[in-house]
């Protein structure tokens, strides 16, 4: 079965971007918009993996991944950070929260492919 | 994709609008750090989705405007009027590069005066180079020549923090990436886990030890760390390498790797080593190291064993066992060989003619040699078919992706060489039929289901030798071929009569006619009706042959037969009258005579009867209007094409020949039952005749006839 | 039969493993394990043929053994071993073929195979 990958960001072409490269390599994506919309359907259906934006409106990554580590239902999944930052301080931020990994924007397609083989194994 | 790129052209306009609105409010407040951050904001954004999206030009202009903006952030430089003006003409100039339309010379002169204009205002600090945008993600290590050489032994004692598993991380998929790396011995160690009433269930209690032998790098086992490698124990460590010289034999003392890695001290050791027992087995009785890191150690004392025990059987110059050589450099070697075997022809010939034995010897070992000298250059134009065999994987992943199916592709006798030229020219006629297999063969999953069979297709792609040929096979396990719809839509298209009884073999082989195509709807992989004509023409252009065999429900099976090499081969030579043909070799299998009475026993029917069995012949003279008289006694040359025995009528056949084939000017391209054509001896040309073309004409014109 | 457990006539306890032993149920295992280690002298694992297994798993089932072992008790398992369990054994490299001295110094009846 594809395993199922959840993809947070504000960008809307980041989002198709990161949406069209995981479903030409084989994986089913859910989309959502922000942190809270996030963590509202992570509350509400199991996914295999979240890639989250850091900053994001209405709940930035970091707290996504605090909730997300904090809830049940996905309390265990692997989580990606996509970061622009390239100064260490975010990274360290969200590998506290409970990030598993993290990709420097801009990436291309098949280094992103390689990070999500990477973390799912 | 390009949806997304559509949606990145409407954001980084609204960005690019707010960055406008920015810039003129700054304008009025220079001082407002929220605006310059927004403003910087702005231009990451740009920048980075650009470059994701293959807006170079743009992620590379933006960045040189960001690292100014960067400055003032910093409190490094001012807002002026100028830096504004320039941001803002920075500002039409994005606009410009992400409307420029496709196709359009692309102008950089605006650009490159407005980084200049800001370089002026920065003059004390180095701007970095146009285009130098650091992309900083993983690497893909990429294999040094260095690298290469050196296979390495290394020692790795992974201890995962605690709460690694809480934070999504497996490890064992990153131990699965070492051993995707080389040859790796694992081994799990449970001595830290707790009893029971300690144990925490989500924490990683386990460790690990593991030995690699890879010839990549330390920063290819660091890369497979890289997300952990602030919070968990690594220890990565050198141990043996292929460059050591005076390496001993085997590997260290038990003792000795326990002390490298910590586990013991030089003076425990020293102490066990006075008793005489084996010395494992002493320091788990003595309680000082336990069971699990002995085996451990013990692990890697045989790794090391194995892999420079495997070096040592090894060829000692591995490096010099092969050499490159341009491609061109061995067709002319083939071409002067091919040469020799001519000119070594005309040699037998004059020394036997001649009859002086002295000589008659020379030319006999001239010949021997010359034979060797042929097969050893043939030989070195063969390759495994194998690398052509990786591509088709790729084919099958994506198409049958793009087609909803689920196909697995197995392959065998990957190993099987063939000459160079042939695998190239192989690779079309392979595309064309094993897309056709993933279009037509297989079916969709559900309907898979449906026949009580698995919703995984496998397209199997093998490759085998059979005599002086290679027989390559396709099969999938599809639906198979629908023999009345093939029938029906080759006699709708006239290719064969409505009332003939034909084989199964006849009616398959129609899917190689041009234009043939019984797809009802033209999907974008198959179905125009272009494509298996091009498989039969390539294949006949390789001298090879093609069968089909479908059983219904259960799939299809095309088998390629292929020649060895193109350039040389055993033959008949024949002669009509003054010319000199030759026939392929492989194909025939007895002369027999034919003379004037048989010929009027048969009515004018060109049949022979060759013990019993009516063979049809071809009578050559005539079909290539030879006017000599013809002999008394004229000899049928009787051969085997794909299945059907059919002979060849010719007045004498000379012998066994060596040929090598040259092939016919542009100008003799179409004439029909000819393929190429040979030097003799004596220096006069022969023509090489393409028997299966020859016997299809027959049967045309016979169709005709009816 | 989900991850719980149920006493017999002769007093041990079986331990059914449901459809998994990972991570999101290991607190859960683990304290089912202690619980019937504390209750019984004989516990019994016995495999759903396609449980899930993972690290925590494996660690719970190595754990449960060495605490039975200090207190004199039987951890073992009920009908057969599934292989996911055995695939995990070979993936993590846990394989055992030595004693194992918590078992009485037998091989591991987990980890050792089963010759």
């Amino acid at each position: 079965m594809a395993k199922l990958i959840m993809t947070a960001d504000d960008s809307a072409s980041v989002r198709q971007m990161v949406a069209f490269t995981l479903k030409q390599n084989g994986y089913d994506v859910v989309e959502a918009v922000d942190g809270k919309d996030a963590l509202n359907k992570l509350n509400a259906q199991k996914v295999d993996m979240l890639l989250t934006d850091l900053n994001m409106p209405n709940m930035d990554g970091i707290g996504l991944i605090k909730g997300v580590r904090a809830g049940t239902l996905n309390k265990f999944i692997p989580i990606v950070m996509l970061t622009t930052e390239s100064n260490d301080t975010k990274k360290g931020e969200g590998k506290a929260a409970g990030a598993t990994g993290w990709i420097v924007k801009p990436f291309k397609p098949e280094q992103l492919i390689a990070v999500i083989k990477k973390v799912l194994g | 994709m390009e949806e997304a790129i559509a949606t990145y052209r409407e954001e980084a306009g609204e960005l690019l609008a707010e960055l406008e609105t920015s810039l003129l409010d700054l304008e009025e407040t220079p001082d407002d750090n929220d605006l310059i951050n927004r403003v910087f904001r702005a231009m990451h954004t740009i920048k980075g989705s650009g470059a994701m999206f293959g807006f170079d030009e743009i992620a590379g202009f933006t960045h040189e405007v960001e690292t100014v903006f960067d400055m003032v952030r910093n409190g490094k430089m001012t807002v002026t009027k100028r830096l504004l003006d320039l941001t803002l003409k920075s500002r039409d100039h994005i606009s410009y590069l992400l409307n420029i339309p496709e196709g359009e010379e692309l102008d950089r002169s605006e650009g490159d005066e407005i980084i200049a204009g800001l370089r002026q205002l920065v003059p004390q600090i180095e701007m970095p180079q146009k285009g130098s945008d650091e992309v900083p993600v993983i690497e893909l290590p990429a294999l040094s020549e260095d690298e290469l050489a050196n296979e390495c032994t290394w020692r790795i004692r992974f201890r995962p923090a605690h709460n690694i598993l809480m934070c999504g991380t497996n490890p064992i998929s990153l131990i699965n990436e070492l051993r995707g790396l080389g040859k790796a011995h694992v081994v799990a160690q449970f001595d830290e886990i707790p009893a029971l009433d300690e144990l925490v269930g989500e924490n990683c209690y386990i460790y690990w030890d593991i030995i690699l032998t890879t010839t990549r790098g330390e920063d290819a086992i660091k890369d497979v760390f890289i997300f952990v490698e602030d919070d968990c124990d690594i220890k990565i460590e050198l141990i043996d390498r292929s460059g050591l010289i005076d390496r001993e034999e085997g590997y260290k003392k038990l003792g000795y790797i326990l002390v490298e890695r910590g586990d013991l001290s030089p003076v425990e050791m020293q102490k066990v080593l006075m008793l005489q027992k084996r010395f494992g087995e002493l320091l788990v009785e003595q309680g000082i190291v336990s069971p699990e890191k002995v085996q451990s150690a013990l692990v890697e004392q045989q790794h090391v064993k194995s892999v420079r025990k495997e070096r040592s059987e090894a060829p000692p110059q591995e490096a010099a066992a092969s050499i490159r050589v341009p491609a061109e450099r061995l067709d002319q070697l083939i071409n002067l060989v091919g040469e020799m075997v001519t000119v070594q022809a005309h040699l037998s010939q004059v020394s036997f003619a001649g009859g002086d034995p002295t000589f008659i010897a020379i030319s006999e070992e001239v010949e021997r040699l010359t034979n060797e000298l042929r097969d050893t250059a043939l030989n070195i134009r063969m390759l495994p078919i194998g690398s052509t065999f990786s591509k088709f994987k790729r084919l099958v992943r994506d198409l049958s992706s793009e087609l909803g199916k689920e196909i697995e592709m197995e392959t065998f006798g990957a190993e099987t060489e063939l000459d160079k030229t042939v695998i190239e020219k192989l690779n079309d006629p392979l595309v064309h039929i094993i897309r056709n297999c993933i279009d037509h063969g297989i079916e969709m999953p559900e309907v898979r289901k449906a026949a009580g069979k698995s919703s995984h297709g496998t397209v199997c792609l093998g490759a085998e030798h059979s005599g002086d040929s290679v027989l390559v096979t396709i099969r999938d396990d599809g639906g198979g071929l629908d023999r009345d719809r093939i029938r029906a839509k080759a006699i709708e298209r006239g290719l064969i009569s409505a009332t003939a009884e034909v084989s199964d073999k006849e009616i398959y082989a129609q899917i190689f006619a041009p234009g043939f195509s019984t797809a009802e709807k033209v999907t974008s992989v198959s179905g125009r009706g272009v494509g298996m004509d091009v498989v039969k023409r390539g294949i006949d252009g390789l001298r090879g042959s093609i069968g089909v065999d479908s059983v219904s429900g259960a799939g299809t099976t095309i088998t390629l037969k292929i020649p060895l090499t193109l350039a040389i081969i055993d033959s008949l030579l024949v002669k009509i009258g003054k010319d000199h043909f030759v026939l392929p070799l492989a194909a025939v299998e007895e002369c027999v005579e034919l003379t004037a009475e048989d010929i009027k026993n048969s009515h004018g029917r060109n049949l022979a009867n060759v013990r019993g069995v009516i063979i049809p012949y071809i009578p050559l003279r005539q079909h290539f209007r030879i006017r000599d008289q013809r002999p008394e006694i004229e000899q049928i040359v009787i051969a085997d094409i794909h299945g059907t025995k059919v002979g060849f009528v010719v007045d004498h056949v000379v012998g066994e020949h060596q040929t090598v084939i040259k092939s016919l000017g542009k100008m003799y391209r179409d004439v029909k039952g000819v393929s190429g054509a040979t030097i003799l001896g004596d220096g006069t040309v022969a023509l090489i005749l393409d028997m299966s073309v020859l016997l299809q004409s027959i049967e045309k014109l016979e169709h005709a006839g009816m | 039969m989900p991850l719980n457990s149920s006493v017999r006539e002769n007093g041990a306890i079986i331990v059914t493993s449901g459809d998994r032993l990972t991570i999101e149920n290991a607190a859960e295992f683990s304290r089912i394990v202690r619980e019937a280690l504390e209750a019984s002298s004989i516990i019994e694992l016995e495999f759903d043929p396609a449980v899930e297994i993972d690290i925590t798993g494996l660690q719970i089932i190595c754990s449960a053994c060495k605490s039975a072992a200090n207190s004199g008790k039987i951890f073992s398992y009920h009908g057969q071993q599934p292989q996911t369990l055995a695939d995990i054994i070979k993936s993590s490299g846990a394989e055992r073929h030595s004693a194992c001295k918590h078992n009485n110094n037998s091989t591991c009846i987990w980890f050792g195979g089963t010759n």
